[in-house]
C-alpha cells in the first residue's frame, strides 16, 4: 500500500497527503474510513502541539489539510453519516471584543478531539449565547476574549446564562489574553485555561470520553 | 520651594534616560501604557475621545498630569492616534470602532477600537497568497493600487488606475490624472485629508504643552517588525503561519523588502523629534511564544527584527521593543542587542528576563490586567514591591503594565503610581 495517510498528515506534507487521499478515493475506498484517518492524524497533530513538539502554524496547516480533505471526500459522503460525537461545546468571543485567533485554535483542538462545536464567532451579544444554549442543550460553554473589556462582557454573559435560569445546565470556561483564575472567580465561571488543551481536558473532564 | 516645569521635565527625562543606561536613577521611573485609559479616568467615552479628539487629548493631559508619570505616550485612545473622521471618509475596513459611520466597521461604544485579522473572516484579505510576486516587483504600485482599495473602499477607483511606474513622462499624466477614476478618488480623499490634517494639526501643540508642564514624550515614533508588516495588516497571523511552509522563500524575500523600510519609518519619524525623544515604539505581536517555534523564529521574526533595532541603534536612537504576550522561551535569542541601548517590554515571564536580559536592556512591566482590573490596592502594591525589589534592583527598570491599562479599576492605578513614586526611590 502507498503511504500512510495518517504518518503524512502528522508529517504536514501537504502535496503527499493529499495524493493519498486523492488516491484512495479514486481506489474507492470508504470516504468516512478517509476522513476517519485525517481526523486520526489531526489529533496526533493536536498532541504534538500540547507536548510543544509543535506549535500554533502546524495547528493551523494541519488544519487546512483536513479542511481540503474532507471538501475532497464530501460529495462521496452519505448523507447523514455522521461521526458520533462526545458532547456539544458552545464557544465565542464575547461582547465588545473581536479577536478570534485564540478562539479558533480551540475550536479547532476541541473539533479534533472528538466535540461538536458550535462557534458564534467574535462580538457575540450574551442573549446569543443564551439562545443558543436553549436551541442545542449544550454541556459547556466556552467564552473567549482577548482584551481586558471582555471581563466584564464574560461576567454579564455569565449573569444572562443565569437569568435565563440556564447557569446550572451548562458549565462554562473562560480563556484568552491574559486571564486568569482572579477573571474566572470575578466572572463567575466554572474554569479557566491558559492553552488551548487545557479547553479539551476541561470538556473531557467535565462531558466524559476518555 | 517646589520644581519649575522646566526642572521637572529635566528630572523626569533623565530618570528615564538612567534606566535605559541599565544604571539606577533617582527612582524608578513610571509611565503605564494606556491604550484609551485616559479616556475613562477623564470620564470620556471611546467614541468622544475619538471623534472629539480635544477632548481626547485633554483627557490625555488630565491623567498624566494628575497622576504625576514620568512621560507620557502616543495618544493612541484619541483621535489623533486614530483619526475616525477621516477613516469614516475613506470607508476603512481595517479597523473596527465605536460610532464609524459603516454599519460594519462599527462597535459597541464602550470599547477600543480593534484591527480586523486579514484572511479569517468574510472577505476582508487585503493580500491574498498569490499577491507576493506583484508585491516583490513593485512594492509601492502593490500599495497604492491593491493594497490601499483593500482597507479603505473609499480609494477602490485606484485599482483601474494605470501601473504607476508606467506613468514616465508629462505626456503620460493625462493616463494618470486624467481618468475619472483618479476623479473620484480625489474627491474623497480631499475629504479626507481635511480630517485627517484637523487632528494631526492638534498633535504638535499637544505635545509642546505637555513638555512645557514638565512631561517629556515616551517616544512620538514608531515602526513594525518586518515579519508583524505583512502578518498583522496585510497576510494576517494565519496566512503568515502558512507562507512559513508553503513559500517559505517568498515570505523570507518579502521580509526582506520591506526592512529597510521599517528602519526608515523608525528613523523619519525618530528624526522628526528629536530633541524631545530618542525613543521609537516598536509593538511586536506574531512573534510571541506559541505563535510559532523557536526554530521559526529565528528564522523567519527574529533576523529582520534584528536588523532594524541595530541600524536604529547606530542612528543614535532607541528601540522600544515592546513585546505582548508569552516571551520567556525567546530571551535568549532577543539578548542579541547592544548593552543599555534598547527597552524591552515584557509581560511574560519579567522576572525571568531580568536573570536573562537584565544586563542587557532596560525592562519595562507592570502588574497584570487581571490584577489591576480585578484586584484590591493592597494587592496591586505588594506586587509592585515585588517588582521593584526584584526587577529594579541595580536600575534599569520602567514601571509599566503587562497590557495596556484600557479598563483598569483607578484606585488601583492610584495605587501603583503612588506606590512607585514612594517606595521606587533608589538610596
Amino acid at each position: 500500500m502507498a503511504k500512510d495517510l495518517v504518518s503524512t498528515l502528522a508529517d504536514l506534507k501537504e502535496e503527499e497527503v493529499l495524493e493519498i487521499a486523492q488516491k484512495r478515493l479514486d481506489s474507492g475506498e470508504d470516504p468516512l474510513k478517509i476522513l476517519g484517518d485525517a481526523r486520526k492524524a489531526v489529533a496526533i497533530v493536536g498532541q504534538r502541539y500540547q507536548d510543544g513538539e509543535y506549535f500554533i502554524p502546524e495547528l493551523v496547516y494541519a488544519g487546512e489539510m483536513l479542511k481540503a480533505i474532507v471538501e475532497m471526500v464530501k460529495p462521496k459522503l452519505a448523507k447523514g453519516a455522521e461521526v458520533k460525537r462526545l458532547g456539544k461545546v458552545i464557544i465565542g468571543t464575547v461582547a465588545g471584543d473581536i479577536h478570534d485567533i485564540g478562539k479558533d485554535i480551540v475550536t479547532f483542538m476541541l473539533d479534533v478531539n472528538g466535540f461538536e462545536v458550535y462557534d458564534l464567532g467574535v462580538d457575540v451579544p450574551a442573549e446569543e449565547f443564551v439562545d443558543k444554549i436553549k436551541e442545542v442543550e449544550p454541556e459547556v460553554v466556552g467564552l473567549s476574549g482577548f482584551l481586558t473589556v471582555s471581563f466584564d462582557s464574560m461576567k454579564e454573559t455569565v449573569q444572562s446564562i443565569k437569568d435565563a435560569g440556564l447557569r446550572d445546565k451548562v458549565r462554562i470556561m473562560v480563556g484568552g489574553g491574559t486571564l486568569d483564575d482572579t477573571v474566572r472567580e470575578y466572572v463567575g465561571a466554572d474554569a479557566f485555561g491558559r492553552f488551548a488543551g487545557d479547553a479539551v481536558s476541561l470538556a473531557k473532564e467535565w462531558i466524559g470520553g476518555k | 520651594m517646589g520644581k519649575t516645569p522646566e526642572e521637572l521635565y529635566e528630572e523626569r527625562k533623565r530618570r528615564i534616560e538612567e534606566a535605559i543606561r541599565l544604571r539606577e536613577p533617582d527612582r524608578v521611573p513610571i509611565s503605564p501604557g494606556e491604550s484609551g485609559w485616559c479616556l475613562k479616568y477623564a470620564g470620556v467615552s471611546w467614541k468622544e475621545g475619538l471623534y472629539n479628539p480635544e477632548k481626547g487629548l485633554e483627557a490625555h493631559k488630565k491623567t498624566v498630569i494628575e497622576l504625576n508619570w514620568d512621560a507620557f505616550g502616543l495618544p493612541f485612545g484619541t483621535g489623533v492616534g486614530f483619526p475616525v473622521r477621516g477613516f469614516d471618509k475613506l470607508d476603512v475596513q481595517q479597523l473596527r470602532w465605536p460610532g464609524a459611520e459603516n454599519e460594519g466597521s462599527r462597535i459597541d461604544a464602550n470599547t477600543t477600537y480593534q484591527f480586523v485579522e486579514p484572511g479569517t473572516r468574510g472577505k476582508y484579505d487585503p493580500m491574498p497568497a498569490e499577491d507576493y510576486d506583484l508585491f516583490l516587483d513593485d512594492p509601492t504600485d502593490y500599495l497604492v493600487r491593491k493594497w490601499w482599495p483593500r482597507i479603505a473602499r473609499g480609494l477602490e477607483p485606484l485599482q483601474e488606475l494605470p501601473p504607476l511606474h508606467s506613468v514616465t513622462g508629462v505626456y503620460s499624466f493625462p493616463s494618470l490624472f486624467g481618468s475619472p477614476h483618479f476623479a473620484k478618488v480625489l474627491k474623497t480623499l480631499s475629504e479626507a485629508s481635511e480630517e485627517f490634517a484637523k487632528s494631526a494639526a492638534l498633535l504638535g501643540p499637544f505635545v509642546m504643552d505637555m513638555v512645557k508642564s514638565g512631561f517629556p514624550p515616551l517616544g512620538l515614533a514608531m515602526t513594525v517588525s518586518p515579519y508583524d508588516y505583512f502578518a498583522d495588516t496585510m497576510r494576517g497571523t494565519k496566512g503568515c503561519m502558512l507562507d512559513m511552509f508553503r513559500r517559505p522563500e517568498k515570505l523570507k524575500e518579502a521580509i526582506d523588502k520591506v526592512t529597510p523600510y521599517c528602519t526608515e519609518m523608525a528613523l523619519t519619524g525618530a528624526k522628526q523629534f528629536e530633541n524631545l525623544s530618542k525613543i521609537v515604539f516598536i509593538p511586536v505581536h506574531k512573534g510571541a511564544g506559541g505563535f510559532m517555534s523557536n526554530k521559526q523564529y529565528e528564522e523567519f521574526w527574529w533576523p529582520s527584527m534584528k536588523k532594524v533595532m541595530e541600524d536604529i541603534i547606530d542612528e543614535g536612537f532607541i528601540p522600544y521593543f515592546y513585546t505582548e504576550g508569552i516571551y520567556t522561551e525567546r530571551l535568549p535569542i532577543i539578548k542579541d542587542i547592544p548593552k543599555g541601548k534598547a527597552i524591552y517590554h515584557i509581560e511574560t515571564d519579567i522576572f525571568k528576563a531580568k536573570e536573562i536580559l537584565g544586563d542587557t536592556v532596560c525592562l519595562a512591566g507592570g502588574p497584570s490586567a487581571p490584577l489591576l482590573n480585578t484586584g484590591s490596592p493592597q494587592e496591586v502594591k505588594d506586587y509592585c514591591k515585588k517588582l521593584i525589589d526584584v526587577i529594579g534592583e541595580g536600575g534599569g527598570f520602567i514601571m509599566d503594565v503587562e497590557v495596556p491599562l484600557i479598563t483598569a479599576k483607578v484606585e488601583n492605578v492610584k495605587a501603583m503610581t503612588e506606590f512607585t513614586q514612594e517606595y521606587g526611590v533608589y538610596k
